[in-house]
């Protein structure tokens, strides 16, 4: 029908990107997340009738997020093997090269903070795994994880807090060298 | 006109830390974000605070794993091509 196919292109395509983003973070693996993605488009193109057009992005998270769970999944955001890799580098040195020093103490702030996620709660990892890494708004990390936005919000200032006194106990400065 | 030694008293230290999270995040009201920005300025615990969660965040966003494949994105677009 042409109506729903100038919609779901309208409305589906454009969030191809952000959708596999977000299943890339909640399975851990890439061709578990391009199949969950594959999924949710085919559950947005049957229920396209049913969409009233606002907040296509939210729609679209909503039905991903109901996608995973159907799969007999919890829906928990997870530290990527890129990120857990960084720990590994960081305890080995990078490439057994020495590099400038201020190069080594940036990469130990960096593994210092994926072990301070590591020693998160489920609940604060995610927010942090989804905000301030993913680069979700407060409403699509809540619209991920089916909480209210005000929750998102709450639990990413208990887990920054946490972060960074973790940081400031280990003697780190949390400058950004370029 | 209050000075502004003053004037950054108008908004207590708790109620900029309760929003300084939104507000680092623009999630924050329009409206309510002068106000937040007059008091950081002025205010050095509360401006030492922004400026240590502002850092954290930019490391955390340097963790970013990079983009999806190509690939995924064009085999999912060549997918909704076909549905749609």
């Amino acid at each position: 029908m042409a109506v729903a196919g100038d919609a779901f292109r309208r409305y589906v395509v454009p969030e191809l990107g952000v959708l596999l983003r977000v299943a890339r973070r909640l399975t851990g693996d890439p061709t578990t997340a391009e199949d969950l993605v594959q999924e949710t488009v085919l559950r947005a193109y049957r229920a396209m009738d049913r969409f009233d057009g606002r907040h296509p992005r939210a729609w679209l998270l909503t039905i991903l997020r109901n996608t995973w769970r159907n799969m007999h999944r919890r829906v928990q955001p997870q530290l990527l093997r890129s990120e857990d890799d960084i720990l590994s580098v960081a305890a080995h040195g990078a490439d057994g090269r020495s590099g400038a020093e201020e190069h080594v103490v940036d990469h130990m702030i960096d593994a210092e903070l994926v072990a301070g996620l590591r020693d998160l709660s489920e609940h604060h990892r995610a927010v942090v795994l989804l905000v301030d890494i993913d680069g979700l708004t407060y409403q699509e990390a809540a619209d991920v994880l089916g909480v209210p936005p005000g929750t998102v919000m709450s639990r990413l200032h208990r887990a920054r807090t946490r972060l960074r006194r973790r940081l400031e106990q280990r003697g780190h400065r949390l400058a950004v060298t370029t | 006109m209050l000075r502004r030694s003053a004037r950054h008293r108008s908004l207590s230290c708790r109620a900029v830390g309760r929003a300084l999270q939104a507000y680092l995040d623009d999630e924050l009201a329009d409206e309510r974000r002068p106000s937040v920005s007059d008091h950081l300025d002025a205010c050095p615990r509360c401006g030492h605070d922004a400026g240590s969660y502002r850092r954290l965040k930019a490391r955390l966003a340097r963790l970013a794993p990079g983009p999806c494949p190509q690939g995924a994105l064009d085999r999912l677009r060549a997918y909704a091509d076909e549905l749609a």
